[in-house]
């Protein structure tokens, strides 16, 4: 898994500038977010290549959202990750993920692949 | 902690209790199903937890075994306040109004029941749970998979009941079959 946030054994989040290039003002590397400092919690859902509805039974393993899911669910905006570092890399395809986990009630979210942001949200 | 989780007004009926939108949160046709999940939750005797007070069906089902303790956290004002009133004649319950994420007690249990309402933090349950059983403490919970599976992953053995749900404005669960987890920690 490509991790921007460690090159060459520097960790660039604990830098403020590297070869003049101010690190606040690198967002990305080769398309690939950078995400210090950022919020990356562990949620269960289950993806779905197919449809909500195909993610609203299938079973949950652990993915990642930038969002503190202690307080509420995460929305419209907030992206969801298959790795701890919260970086964009989905299965191909994959783009409906469901919160519902067994449980009475859950959430599937449509996500864009590209960039892993939530684009909308259904009862499942 | 803040919270703005499920804090909408509930409405109690008969053989139902809804949520703000008219979603069904429990239904009185699970009896059947909440009588089997005080069976094993209780197993063991002694100390049970039990997160989500729901219609109290379950919580009515586990006064009727032979336990030292009954801990029950709710979340809900309104579903609270009827937690209250059941519990004025039962001894050994134990009421606790909050968040499961931080409310449950410093204490391990002999069963442990889990039955939320728009929950998410599956993972967070995990990870805070080792905290409060013991060697062979008893998990059960809610489960709409229509197969050996439960929204843990974790390992357990599976009740097979025959179901009969009622018509459902917000379909939550339709189906004939409910596999009930027991897991043996």
């Amino acid at each position: 898994m490509p991790n921007i946030n460690t090159i060459n054994g520097l960790v660039l989040c604990d830098e403020t500038n590297v070869n003049g290039v101010t690190i606040a003002n690198i967002t990305n590397i080769d398309g690939i977010d950078k995400s210090c400092g950022s919020v990356c919690n562990a949620i269960a859902l289950a993806g779905s290549d197919v449809s909500c509805g195909r993610a609203c039974t299938a079973v949950c393993v652990e993915y990642f959202v930038d969002k503190d899911v202690s307080i509420s669910p995460p929305g419209v905006g907030n992206h969801i990750y298959d790795n701890s570092e919260c970086i964009c890399d989905l299965p191909e395809g994959v783009i409906y993920f469901s919160s519902k986990c067994g449980l009475r009630s859950g959430i599937c979210y449509t996500v864009n692949p590209e960039t892993c942001e939530i684009i909308s949200v259904d009862d499942c | 902690m803040t919270v703005n989780r499920i804090m909408g007004s509930y409405t109690f009926l008969k053989d139902k209790l809804l949520d703000e939108t008219g979603a069904e949160v429990m239904m009185s046709w699970e009896s059947p199903i909440m009588k089997k999940h005080a069976e094993v939750v209780t197993q063991n005797g002694g100390d049970i937890l039990e997160i989500g007070f729901g219609m109290g069906i379950c919580a009515s089902f586990i006064q009727s075994h032979n336990i030292k303790s009954h801990t029950i956290i709710e979340i809900h004002e309104q579903v609270f306040e009827k937690l209250l009133e059941w519990a004025q004649d039962k001894p050994n319950v134990i009421p606790v109004k909050g968040d499961w994420l931080d409310s449950i007690p410093n204490k391990q249990y002999d069963g442990v029941m889990f039955d939320t309402w728009k929950e998410n933090r599956i993972v967070k349950f995990k990870k805070l749970i080792p905290d409060h059983i013991k060697k062979g403490s008893i998990f059960t919970c809610y489960n709409s998979y229509q197969r050996e599976c439960n929204g843990y992953n974790y390992e357990a053995e599976y009740i097979i009941l025959d179901v009969k749900p009622t018509k459902q404005e917000k379909e939550y669960f339709n189906h004939k079959k409910y596999y009930l987890p027991k897991v043996v920690f």
